[in-house]
């Protein structure tokens, strides 16, 4: 079985036990330089984080079916690249769902998803978002330097916020 | 006076089009044209490139059926080595093949069309959508996303990954299936069979308000194309060529999808990126014809598994002959979601499906390959050439929307010329010329060779060519 099947059993598992439970979620193209920041930074997080309360995921983009993994969440937290801002600079939202419509075929926006896992499961977890903005989204797999700058940052950032949440860090 | 309408982009469908009306002095429309504007280009730069590349170069084309690029490349690249793969690998390739068509139909029914199947074409827009959907009918919706994601599922836990997965080689596949992994499938089956049960049972009695659809909805004869295996059966990994008119008779049969060459003509139009293959026999445009879910139940005398063949003898009863309206790929796509999960099962139930022997290795021994399998959306082949290097010199992709575009280009007229009269363009009138679109589930990114995000220009030009309206959706 591979990392993914492995982790669909532990959040299966957590979901019967009615554990707290964490998903984070990290997108864009890690081949499109700054692009890839959330995927990085998913990466980052996945060895520090108890792995039975969290599941950290990359993706190139979200869909639809996430709204299923969103509805056993208590905290869903999204990181992605800017294409605006001052480059390096991130930012925290607290988001609420919002229907977007025709967007949803390909790719819905966070809040999109949120709405699409309220009318679909009920699901109404915690949510927010960090983004960094980037500067280069040039084919390439490594960051600027504002960016690469930015990515311990955001980290620890979640990493705070996993741990108030009562969702276990393991390292940090 | 003449007009003509252009929609532009048209949306739900994937990648990049817009849609040409000409209308005469009578306000009735003349002539419509399907304009894929986006080129992907793959048949060119794949040039140069080791063949052992292609399946994972190949299957970039596209972020929805990448398994079946990955697959129909890496048998052409099996007839560059001349082998005969392991069972246990045919097998397994079958089972990622049938959970591609799962997760594709289940993205093509739930998240594009059900928002018109269930709201209505006259719906709000606002509200003709997934969430809508999710709203109306959360059951509906909430099994729309859990088929998906069994399909996806599948295809992760045999390839790695949802997306773009690596695991079909030329030769094979490069891993075994594990106990483990075969009872993890094995038990998600249950689920994806009541889901799927429900929702055929919820659209047989919906269909029946759509009549009209049904009536002008790319409802013409024409010839149906698809692999059959067996005589009777859609041969989705392999089989060969038939080729059935609109009364059912089977027009040409036992073709080698290999020799593809000497059956199927390509003409390209001025207007579109899209190409447009044809039955040589019967010359261009003459040798329309189609491919994918309607066509393959039309050309098969049964699926092969005890619950899809109950619903086979009930779609087959829609018409004698074949089953003409394309409105029905959407309960053909349905019925193939059923087959696909049953044989799954069969398959995993296979005493050989855990052999270990999974690849087998050559060197060059042809310098051309040829990969035909049936895609979610239609018959896909697959034609490489190499050097005594193994360096691709030439390819030639034929994508299941290439094989519809003419009969797609001939739903849009019949759609338009029964719905746009006069000079008012409604948005029921729009989307009904993307719903006859949308009933093909194209894959413009596929067949082109552009980052899909699909949009609909609909314009009205005169017979000088002059534009007189223009209803554009983003």
């Amino acid at each position: 079985m591979n990392g993914n099947g492995q982790r669909d059993l532990i959040r299966d598992a957590a979901a019967a036990a009615l554990l707290p439970r964490a998903l984070v979620i990290g997108y864009g193209n890690p081949l499109r330089s700054d692009d890839g920041i959330g995927w990085r930074v998913a990466q980052d997080l996945r060895g520090r984080v108890d792995a039975s309360r969290i599941e950290v995921m990359e993706c190139q983009q979200l869909t639809p079916e996430m709204a299923e993994q969103i509805r056993t969440a208590g905290l869903v937290v999204f990181v992605d690249a800017a294409a605006q801002g001052a480059p390096g600079e991130w930012r925290h939202h607290r988001l609420r769902a919002e229907d977007s419509g025709n967007a949803l075929s390909h790719g819905p926006t966070p809040a999109a998803l949120l709405a699409l896992a309220a009318d679909l499961y009920g699901a109404a977890p915690e949510v927010h978002l960090f983004t960094v903005s980037g500067i280069s989204f040039h084919y390439g797999e490594s960051f600027s330097p504002e960016v690469t700058q930015a990515l311990p940052r955001v980290v620890a950032e979640i990493e705070k916020l996993l741990r108030a949440s009562g969702c276990g860090i393991t390292a940090g | 006076m003449t007009r003509t309408i252009i929609i532009d982009p048209v949306t739900r469908l994937e990648g990049h089009a817009r849609i040409t009306l000409q209308t005469n002095g009578e306000g009735e429309v003349d002539s419509a044209r399907f304009h894929v504007t986006q080129l992907r280009g793959f048949e060119k730069f794949c040039e140069g490139r080791p063949y052992y590349e292609m399946p994972m170069l190949m299957s970039r084309i596209c972020g929805i059926c990448p398994v079946s690029h990955l697959i129909t490349s890496a048998k052409a690249c099996d007839a560059i080595l001349a082998v005969r793969i392991p069972p246990t690998a045919a097998k397994l390739r079958r089972i990622l093949n049938l959970a591609q068509i799962i997760q594709s139909h289940a993205l093509s029914f739930f998240y594009l069309s059900s928002p018109d199947l269930l709201l209505g074409m006259d719906a709000d827009p606002a509200e003709r959508n997934l969430f809508g959907v999710a709203r109306a009918n959360p059951e509906l919706g909430r099994g729309g996303v859990r088929l998906r994601q069994f399909g996806q599922q599948v295809i992760e836990l045999l390839g790695g990954k949802r997306i773009h997965p690596g695991w079909v080689i030329p030769g094979g596949v490069n891993a075994p299936l594990s106990g483990q992994t075969r009872d993890r499938i094995l038990a998600m089956i249950p689920e994806a069979l009541s889901i799927t049960q429900k929702t055929l049972a919820w659209y047989k009695i919906r269909f029946e308000s759509f009549r009209e659809e049904i009536r002008t909805f790319a409802n013409f004869p024409s010839l149906f194309m698809g692999l059959v295996t067996g005589t009777e059966r859609p041969g989705y990994y392999d089989g060969k060529i038939r080729f059935m008119d609109a009364t059912g008779k089977i027009v040409a049969d036992n073709l080698d999808p290999a020799k593809y060459t000497e059956y199927i003509g390509e003409e390209v139009e001025p207007s579109t990126f899209l190409k447009s293959p044809y039955y040589k026999p019967l010359g261009y445009p003459k040798g329309i014809y189609r491919v994918g879910p309607l066509a393959r139940l039309n050309l098969s005398e049964r699926c092969g598994t005890p619950l899809a063949d109950q619903e086979w003898v009930e779609f087959r009863s829609l018409e004698r002959g074949a089953v003409l309206s394309s409105f029905h790929y959407h309960y053909a796509r349905l019925i193939e979601i059923l087959h696909s999960i049953e044989r799954i099962h069969a398959l995993l139930d296979d005493s050989e499906i855990l052999g270990t022997h999974v690849r087998a290795t050559a060197s060059i021994n042809s310098l051309e390959g040829i990969g035909a399998s049936e895609a979610p959306r239609g018959t896909l082949m697959h034609h490489y050439r190499v050097n005594e290097e193994g360096l691709i010199t030439w390819a030639n992709l034929i994508i299941a929307t290439g094989h519809n575009n003419l009969a797609m280009n001939r739903g849009i007229l019949q759609v338009a010329r029964h719905y746009v009269h006069g000079d008012k363009l409604t948005d029921g009138i729009l989307n009904r010329v993307e719903a006859v679109i949308r009933a093909f589930d194209p894959c413009l990114s596929c067949s082109t060779h552009a980052v899909g995000q699909m949009g609909i220009d609909l314009r009205l030009v005169n017979p000088a060519g002059d534009l007189l309206d223009r209803a554009t959706r983003q």
